[in-house]
């Protein structure tokens, strides 16, 4: 397999098997220790406390699955990598000071990831639709009609 | 098309279409019947970038976007990006709040003979829309 190759299965199994599985092993394997998780509003330091943060949203978001539909939806080169993916739940938990809605929830969103020379994922920089988000769970108060 | 062709045209689309605000270049970059493809809690969805530009102008007048990654394969592009704006007009049915704002996103491109086909985004719209002061 390419760089590119194992690129683009570390990316499938971060979403499919970390964070839809909760799969450790798979974790300590395609991810640094030193690896950083950064959002539009948050920022974990360390795969652990990452690891922390998938163990709290599969216990706030039930059956939470992250998939990528096609193979179209990866892009890799030998040190970087980004996919399009989309994320299905039930929000069974307060989230982000929103208590449980029992709502299903369905989003999509963007990762870029960039991987170090022995091929590890070192960072993940996410765009995600968190105002439909909210919207879905009832979280946010418009001010405005828009 | 190259990878690296294909990573010129995407970085064309930021400089000289959103930083020097050059309509021409739509047609110069993008083929006529491009499709755009925005998350469902987009606050903005224009049906063309002719109308997001125009938007963009009256909402936006200084918007200023920076390229922190390109990635590349195939006929595919995606790009981390982050614009600072202040908002001078009318957005969203809004009057102008005159606050200095910030948005940030990545997007996916697909190139065919050298234009942007197809458009996937995914930006901070939360973020947006709690600093204009229109959600809370």
């Amino acid at each position: 397999m390419t760089r590119i190759e194992q690129n683009r299965v570390a990316i499938r199994q971060f979403l499919e098997d970390v964070w839809s599985k909760g799969n450790v092993e798979i974790a300590e394997r395609i991810i640094d220790p030193n690896f950083q998780f950064i959002l539009a509003f948050a920022h974990l330091d360390g795969r652990a406390a990452f690891m922390g943060l998938v163990e709290r949203n599969r216990s706030i978001f039930e059956n939470l699955t992250y998939s990528v539909e096609s193979e179209e939806d990866i892009v890799a080169d030998e040190k970087n990598g980004a996919a399009f993916w989309a994320m299905k739940s039930k929000h069974i938990g307060t989230w982000r000071n929103v208590p449980a809605s029992n709502k299903d929830v369905a989003i999509n969103g963007m990762t870029l990831f960039r991987f170090n020379e022995e091929g590890k994922i070192y960072e993940a920089k996410v765009q995600n639709d968190v105002m439909s988000l909210m919207n879905q769970i009832g979280g946010i108060k418009k001010l405005y009609d828009f | 098309m190259s990878i690296e062709a294909n990573k010129a045209v995407v970085t064309r689309y930021w400089t000289d279409l959103w930083n020097k605000k050059d309509e021409k270049v739509i047609d110069e970059i993008t083929h006529p019947d491009v499709k755009l493809h925005f998350p469902p809690g987009q606050a903005h969805q224009p049906p063309s970038f002719q109308v997001w530009l125009k938007t963009a102008l009256i909402a936006f007048p200084n918007v200023h976007f920076t390229i922190h990654d390109l990635v590349a394969e195939g006929d595919k592009v995606v790009c981390r990006w982050s614009y600072t704006a202040t908002n001078t007009g009318v957005f969203l049915g809004n009057p102008a709040t005159n606050r200095d704002v910030t948005d940030q996103g990545i997007n996916m491109f697909r190139i065919e003979d050298g234009k942007i086909a197809e458009m996937w985004m995914s930006g901070d719209s939360l973020g947006l829309l709690q600093q204009l002061g229109v959600i809370k």
